[in-house]
C-alpha cells in the first residue's frame, strides 16, 4: 500500500502533465489558426461611390458609421494643421471613428492594435469628380501582428467596414 | 518525461510565433518619465525633423471616461506639409499611413513611444514610388525616437 506523501507526489506529477498537456493542445489550436489567416488579406480596402461628391459621401459615410454602432470622433483634410485652414487640400477627407467597447477588448489583448486605432476612413475626390472610399483593411495590419487572439477582432472589424462601406455606395 | 513535453511546449511555441509569412515589428522608444515631459520631448523631437504634432487623442482618458478599462495608451499625430503633397503626387494610397501615428503607452514611471510598422508597409507597397516614400518616413520616425529616447541628438529643440 502506497503511502500518503507518495500519493500525492503522484497526484501532483498528473496535474503538471495534464497542464503541459493542455498547454500543447493550445498551442497547437493557435499553430492551426495561425495557418488558416497566413498572408491573404489585401493591405486596402475601396469602394468607388459614383455619383456622388465628396460632401455628399461624406454625409452618407458618417451616417453609416452610426448606423453601425460606432462613434463619430472627428474629420480633417490631409493637411489639416500643417498649412493655414484656407490653404487645406479639399480632395481627401479623413473620417475618424471608433467603438469604444471593440476598442478595449482590443486593446487589452494587444496594445500594438493602437496601431489600427481610432479606426479610418479616407475619402477621396479624384481630378474628374468621382469619389473614392478607402480603408486600411485591418484584417491585413493583424497578419502583421501576428497575434491569433487579436486577429479574429480584426476579421470582425473588416466584416464591419465592408458594411459600412456597401451602405455607403448603396 | 514532463520535461520533454515542456521542451516540445516551447519549441512548438517559438514555432507558432515565427511561422508568419511576414512579421511586424514597429519601432519603439521607451525611457523613464511623466507624460507631461514625454509629450513635450516628443513634440520637440518632432520639430528637430520638420513634423509637427497634429493631433493628440488621449484614448486613456476617453475610456475611462465612459466606465471603460484605462488601457494607458494615447495617440499622437505628427505630419509635415511636404511630406503630404508627396504622397498625393506619387503613392496616393500611402496617403493612408498620414498623418504618421505614435503610440504612447504609459507605464508606472516609464513611457513608451512606438510606431506603425513601416517595413510591413514597404513589403506590400514596394513600387518605385512607394518604398523610397515609406523608407524616408520610417528614417524620420527612427530619428524622432531616438530623439525623444535621447541616443540620438539631444532632446532640446532645434535652434
Amino acid at each position: 500500500m502506497r503511502n500518503m506523501p507518495s500519493l500525492l507526489s503522484a497526484s501532483l506529477r498528473g496535474m503538471s502533465m495534464l497542464r503541459t498537456i493542455t498547454r500543447l493542445a493550445l498551442l497547437l489550436l493557435l499553430t492551426v489558426a495561425r495557418s488558416a489567416y497566413a498572408a491573404d488579406e489585401v493591405p486596402i480596402l475601396i469602394r468607388n461611390l459614383p455619383g456622388y461628391s465628396l460632401d455628399q459621401a461624406n454625409a452618407a459615410l458618417i451616417s453609416a458609421i452610426t448606423n453601425h454602432n460606432y462613434t463619430f470622433v472627428r474629420q480633417q483634410a490631409a493637411d489639416a494643421r500643417l498649412v493655414p485652414q484656407v490653404l487645406e487640400g479639399r480632395k481627401v477627407r479623413i473620417v475618424y471613428f471608433c467603438n469604444f467597447a471593440k476598442m478595449e477588448r482590443a486593446l487589452n489583448i494587444d496594445v500594438r492594435a493602437a496601431q489600427m486605432l481610432p479606426c479610418r476612413f479616407t475619402l477621396v475626390e479624384a481630378e474628374n469628380g468621382s469619389v473614392s472610399l478607402i480603408a486600411i483593411n485591418p484584417a491585413w495590419l493583424s497578419e502583421g501582428l501576428n497575434n491569433p487572439l487579436l486577429h479574429p477582432d480584426c476579421l470582425e472589424l473588416k466584416r464591419d467596414y465592408l458594411s459600412i462601406m456597401d451602405e455607403v455606395s448603396l | 518525461m514532463i520535461a520533454t513535453l515542456k521542451v516540445a511546449g516551447r519549441l512548438l511555441c517559438l514555432l507558432t510565433l515565427s511561422l508568419g509569412s511576414v512579421q511586424a515589428a514597429p519601432l519603439i522608444a521607451s525611457k523613464k518619465t511623466d507624460p507631461r515631459a514625454a509629450f513635450d520631448d516628443l513634440a520637440i523631437a518632432a520639430s528637430n525633423h520638420g513634423y509637427t504634432i497634429v493631433k493628440l487623442q488621449p484614448v486613456d482618458s476617453a475610456m475611462t471616461k465612459r466606465g471603460f478599462d484605462n488601457p494607458h495608451v494615447r495617440l499622437f499625430f505628427i505630419g509635415k506639409a511636404e511630406a503630404v503633397r508627396e504622397a498625393e503626387e506619387k503613392a496616393p494610397l500611402l496617403m493612408q499611413m498620414l498623418p504618421l501615428r505614435i503610440v504612447m503607452i504609459l507605464r508606472k514611471d516609464e513611457v513608451a513611444l512606438m510606431s506603425d510598422d513601416f517595413e510591413y508597409w514597404r513589403q506590400f507597397f514596394s513600387d518605385t514610388w512607394s518604398r523610397p516614400l515609406l523608407k524616408q518616413w520610417e528614417e524620420d520616425m527612427r530619428a524622432i525616437l531616438n530623439d525623444y529616447a535621447g541616443n540620438g541628438r539631444p532632446a532640446t529643440a532645434s535652434p
